[in-house]
């Protein structure tokens, strides 16, 4: 019998199992105070409201937060970054307004080309804010402050300040219909974060925007083309902001011009609940989706107990600041 | 006497910095302080002005024993310093930045026209050539050093001392400097001027003292040393750190890495170099050489000016590093935390990062393959992690440089170039460190070294470039070369 | 995060006490565009002073729709979750109000309309003010003045918004009776004060003397506009100017002449109104009315509850009834 004194001195890394995922630990604790203060949440309002944990009640949540988070998804990968993206309320309008005017009236085309034409706005108008933040180097606060006003106003030109109501059926469905009793925009967004996941973790272009948002003169370093990957996330912003105005124009059967303002806050604050960092480089997908969670679960429930939305607004905000603090002081435990 | 110091000691956790410091500074004299790399001139220096408390010692200003606790209180009993750091504020005039905190006031307002006015005069009898009311992001680099140097004066102080103020600056600037430190003294300011050229010390200086490895070694009269004198005290022990496998004759394997004429002004002025299979090849030079300029242009961080890098007879696009990785090169950056690693991301994705390329089908990163790639580097590096899935920030310095070289290797260089590849490293490490590179390059593979150590630079190089002011100005076989010649070329 | 978690629990534990409701009492939520104007503020204080509220018959909880579609749709969704037994409804959106009418209908919950009309849909009745006709009438009060001739300019509401929309269409509509007026300018002011001031100046200033009639699709914005003739040196009685919503500034200014004519809006009518017609949906034809509203105007009559529309009239301020306005 050999014991395992005579092996020779190794490293500890090299003694352990290379294949066996271990997340990290200050990641874990992160996430892990999200969920705590989510299921902390959702018992305080299941004893407090007997309407709170109905099924009904449950899947209008989900649907409540699928537009702020197909926003959170896209402001996670450009926060991830290193950036910022302020102008996704706006994008969001004209996407929708644009995915409207198409499909409604006498002359609707077919839905199919509303939402490609949705989805495009939405990716060009991203296209330009990765353009100016990682080709022209304006900072992404002022690009996107400066898309925030544009979008806006292009959605206010393209609609004459109207709403577009009439959209087809066809397109409605994409906001009212129902797949296996779940509405149509929950399977979206569930779909859309498991792509979002899978990017962020298994693919290069994953890995890319950490490092890039980590240490964008590292990832120089390291060959990585660091423009690209940040104007890419930008597109994928634009785009997912895109999705989102043509789920809630088709949810509200008319296309808004006023749809979306302030959004960029919520989405914002999802994301930072989340656990990412504003400067960049830390940060998950599934925290971004329980920063989300969080909101709808609190605006949810604040309504159900009939409290004043100006007492919303106090509480949603204390929340946001709570979140950060604990974030930041889960990091400085981990120094 | 306007400063003296005696037996100044002071310990980083536990590790002696400076033993013995001691300086007697006379009122009208140009005083040098000289010594090496870890000499600990600069944690003397930082007593003197307050930045860090001593462990023991006495420090006396014009015969007053003093205890500072903060620059303002040296500032206060007449010490002024110019550091090597710049801290302007580029949007604010050169007169703002050099009243900052002490503005020229009219009743409650900033009376502007009496700072210009101050601030121009000031630069008149110093004799330096700049407008008071331009703003400060308007003047080159060497011009904003001699406004920093402006401001030090302006206090007029008895004690001024000089870090190192002529790294950024060019040589017309200098004779300029040196006109105004002649006239400071003559007015009996008392001068301790830091630098590691000793053309310099020996052109303005009338004293020098001499620190080695924390302690105070020999003070004088400039004019009862010459130069080689100086070396040896700055040098000490004559250390042969020649190895067994360092090349008795020049290494013959065919030229790796070829680069001619390369210039990025103003740091680097044309340099050929050439590396060849089976070679290290050390560059040395003070700060301000253009060492880490030359390494950055060639890997193409940077694009250069002219000039041309070949790897293995191939010509790399300038400004590429992705294509100079894809050829078979790598850099091991200066400062790993600004520039080598991505630090809130494990050692896992930090080793992985420059070869994800090779590791993906499609877009998407094969564990298996990147989990074998990673361990096999933290086995081969001896990286001492709890988990690949640590982030690289929890590391020490030493196992963090072994995550730097890690990812280097993890693309399958042939060229290896190593900017400092030790600094802020522990011996044991460094030593590891070493013996990786020596057999890299017997794997037929090249590597340049860029170090200001120089035990560093004679021990691992095979061949050594010396550089001075972005010229390649003296090339030795390692076996020939020493601390005095090294120095010689360097300064 | 123990702490603050803990104060997030107890704010709602707050919430929950006030909103323990007694099983008998009936569940009225209120879905307001949003709250932060004087008249939702009075819409809302009103409706909580009517005797089925104060005497605990009815329990009243009011959402602010926070000027968002997507929270308005929202809110509907909870209000439905939690089996309300009626919703008043005031709409951001005519078009987008439909689609949630038809949800809470599906559901078995009467909606009534107040205030905002929703297009296309079912609503178990409708009571409010017609803005097209306020629109056009404040417009027909300046163009007379103005003797059917010269050039106007409209201040108006924010882009897209329900109110907004119908009161320019009155606008339009008296313009177009009238062909010797031309329409200078319009834009929005947000129905701001402020940003009317801003808007107003910029004008006079592009076109000097030129301006010779004012349309304020609200009391607030013609206000700045007032405001901004006076820091010009015009006075505002030689530029006849109107407002809807008969705020307590747009009563001084008509007093005073500077105001041709302001149009109230009568929200304790609107709100107890809504809420009689609520009960009178849950409750049956036994309801009786119990508000004092539906002695108020001879042309809007009880009707037995079973009425689809009720027109609240508009009241007209003008110098001649000013006083007994401002008496109150």
């Amino acid at each position: 019998m050999r014991t395992s004194s005579t092996m020779p001195p190794e490293s500890v890394a090299s003694a352990l199992p290379p294949a066996r995922r271990r997340p990290d630990l200050g990641q874990l604790a992160r996430e892990y105070g999200i969920v705590v203060a989510l299921i902390v949440i959702v018992v305080a309002l299941s004893f407090m409201n007997p309407y709170f944990l109905t099924v009904r009640n449950i899947s209008n949540i989900f649907l409540q937060i699928s537009i702020n988070g197909f926003l959170a998804t896209g402001m996670t990968f450009v926060m991830l970054a290193g950036g910022i993206d302020l102008s996704v309320g706006s994008v969001l309008a004209a996407g929708g307004i644009v995915a409207a005017g198409l499909v409604s009236g006498d002359h609707a085309y077919a839905p199919w080309v509303g939402i490609l034409a949705g989805l495009g706005t939405g990716a060009l108008l991203g296209a330009v804010n990765g353009g100016l933040v990682a080709y022209l180097r304006v900072p992404a606060f002022v690009a996107t402050l400066g898309m925030l006003s544009t979008a806006r106003g292009i959605t206010e030109v393209y609609s004459g300040g109207m709403p577009i109501p009439d959209l087809a059926d066809g397109f409605v469905e994409l906001g009212q219909g129902r797949l296996f009793g779940i509405t149509i925009p929950v399977w979206i967004y569930l779909a859309c974060i498991v792509v979002a996941v899978v990017i962020t973790r298994n693919t290069r272009f994953g890995r890319y925007v950490y490092a890039v948002g980590g240490n964008a003169r590292s990832a120089v370093t390291s060959g990585i083309n660091t423009k690209l990957v940040i104007f890419t996330t930008f597109v994928l912003s634009g785009l997912l902001a895109g999705l989102a105005g043509m789920i809630l124009t088709a949810r509200t059967t008319s296309g808004l011009p006023q749809a979306g303002i302030g959004y960029e806050l919520d989405a914002i604050a999802a994301v930072v609940i989340g656990g990412t960092s504003l400067s960049g480089g830390v940060g998950t997908m599934v925290g971004s989706l329980l920063g989300a969670l969080i909101i709808g679960v609190i605006n949810n429930g604040l309504d159900l107990m009939g409290i004043s939305s100006f007492y919303q607004h106090i509480i949603k905000g204390v929340i946001i600041v709570g979140a950060v603090l604990f974030d930041a002081n889960a990091r400085r435990e981990q120094r | 006497m306007l400063l003296h110091a005696e037996g100044i000691r002071k310990s980083y956790n536990g590790v002696p910095a400076l033993v013995d410091g001691r300086l007697a500074l006379e009122a009208g004299s140009i005083h040098a302080l000289c010594g090496g790399n870890g000499a600990g001139k600069s944690t003397f220096l930082k007593i003197v002005m307050g930045l860090v408390k001593r462990d023991g010692g006495t420090l006396s200003v014009k015969g007053e024993a003093v205890n500072f606790s903060t620059p303002a209180q040296a500032l206060a009993a007449g010490i002024s310093i110019i550091t090597q750091e710049l801290s302007p504020i580029p949007a604010m005039t050169v007169a703002e930045n050099l009243w900052l905190g002490r503005e020229r006031m009219r009743g409650p307002f900033v009376d502007r026209k009496r700072a210009e006015r101050d601030a121009q005069a000031l630069f008149d009898r110093l004799g330096f050539d700049i407008d008071a009311r331009l703003p400060m992001r308007a003047l080159s680099v060497a011009r904003m050093q001699l406004v920093e140097i402006a401001k030090a004066i302006s206090y007029e102080s008895p004690i001024v001392i000089m870090d190192e103020p002529t790294s950024a600056i060019g040589e017309t600037e200098t004779e300029t400097l040196f006109r105004a430190i002649r006239a400071l003294a003559a007015r009996g300011t008392g001068i301790v001027y830091v630098s590691h050229r000793l053309n310099e010390i020996f052109q303005i200086a009338d004293r020098f003292t001499v620190f080695r490895d924390g302690r105070f070694v020999e003070t004088g009269r400039i004019a009862d040393i010459d130069r080689g004198e100086l070396i040896r005290h700055i040098v000490g022990r004559e250390v042969l750190r020649h190895r067994p496998e360092q090349a008795d004759s020049p290494v013959q394997g065919p030229a790796l890495l070829q680069v001619s004429g390369l210039r990025q002004e103003p740091m680097v002025r044309g340099i050929d170099l050439e590396a060849r299979a089976g070679e290290i090849v050390g560059i040395y030079g003070l700060v301000g050489a253009g060492r880490s300029e030359f390494l950055n242009a060639i890997y193409g961080l940077t694009k250069p000016d002219a000039g041309e890098v070949r790897l293995d007879g191939r010509a790399l696009p300038p400004g590429r590093p992705r294509e100079a990785i894809g050829a078979g090169m790598s850099l091991v950056t200066e400062d790993r935390k600004e520039t080598g690693l991505v630090t809130v991301r494990s050692v896992k994705e930090n080793t992985s990062l420059a070869a994800l390329r090779d590791l993906c089908k499609a877009g998407f990163i094969s564990r298996r393959k990147e989990n074998a790639l990673v361990s096999a580097m933290m086995r081969r590096f001896q990286v001492k992690a709890a988990s690949p899935d640590l982030a690289v920030a929890s590391l020490s310095g030493g196992n963090q440089q072994k995550v730097v070289l890690s990812r280097c290797f993890s693309t399958s260089p042939r060229v290896l170039l190593c900017d400092e590849p030790t600094r802020g490293v522990d011996e044991g490490a460094k030593m590891e460190i070493y013996a990786t590179l020596r057999a890299f390059v017997a794997d037929n593979n090249a590597a340049v070294v860029v170090s200001s150590d120089l035990e560093e630079i004679l021990h691992i190089s095979d061949r050594i470039i010396v550089f001075n002011r972005g010229l390649a100005v003296a090339e030795m076989p390692a076996r020939e070369a020493n601390n005095e010649n090294l120095l010689h070329h360097a300064s | 995060m123990k702490q603050f978690l803990l104060g997030c629990v107890a704010v709602m534990a707050l919430g929950a006490a006030a909103s323990a409701a007694d099983a008998k009492t009936y569940r009225i939520g209120v879905a307001m565009y949003g709250l932060k104007g004087e008249f939702a503020q009075s819409w809302v204080n009103e409706a909580k002073k009517h005797p089925a509220i104060k005497d605990g018959t009815a329990t009243l909880t009011v959402f602010d729709g926070n000027y968002d579609q997507l929270t308005q749709d929202r809110q509907f969704d909870e209000m439905i979750a939690q089996h309300y037994d009626a919703i008043i409804f005031d709409p951001i959106d005519s078009n987008a109000g439909g689609a949630l009418v038809a949800r809470a209908e599906k559901a078995g919950i009467p909606v009534i309309g107040s205030n905002g009309p929703v297009k296309a849909a079912n609503e178990a009745a409708y009571i409010g003010s017609d803005d097209v006709k306020a629109g056009e009438d404040e417009a027909k009060a300046v163009i007379d003045k103005m003797g059917g001739k010269g050039n106007v300019v409209i201040l108006q509401g924010p882009v897209g918004q329900l109110g907004s929309i119908q009161r320019y269409e009155g606008n339009q509509k008296a313009l177009a009776a009238a062909p010797g007026i031309h329409l200078l300018e319009k834009n929005t002011a947000n129905w701001s004060r402020a940003e009317a001031l801003n808007l107003m100046q910029n004008w006079l200033t592009a076109h000097p003397g030129q301006i010779n009639g004012v349309i304020g699709e609200n009391d607030e914005m013609a206000l700045g506009a007032i405001a901004a003739m006076r820091s010009q040196g015009i006075d505002p009685a030689t530029v006849p100017t109107a407002g809807i919503d008969g705020v307590h500034d747009a009563m001084v200014a008509v007093s005073k002449g500077y105001m041709v004519l302001s149009i109230k809006q009568d929200a304790f009518t609107q709100a107890q109104g809504a809420v009689d017609l609520a009960l009178r949906h849950i409750i049956g034809d036994s309801y009786k009315p119990l508000s004092t509203c539906w002695t108020m105007y001879p042309s809007m009559k009880w009707d037995n509850g079973e009425g689809k529309l009720y027109n609240v009239p508009w009241t007209y301020v003008t110098k001649a009834n000013v006083q007994q306005f401002l008496n109150k």
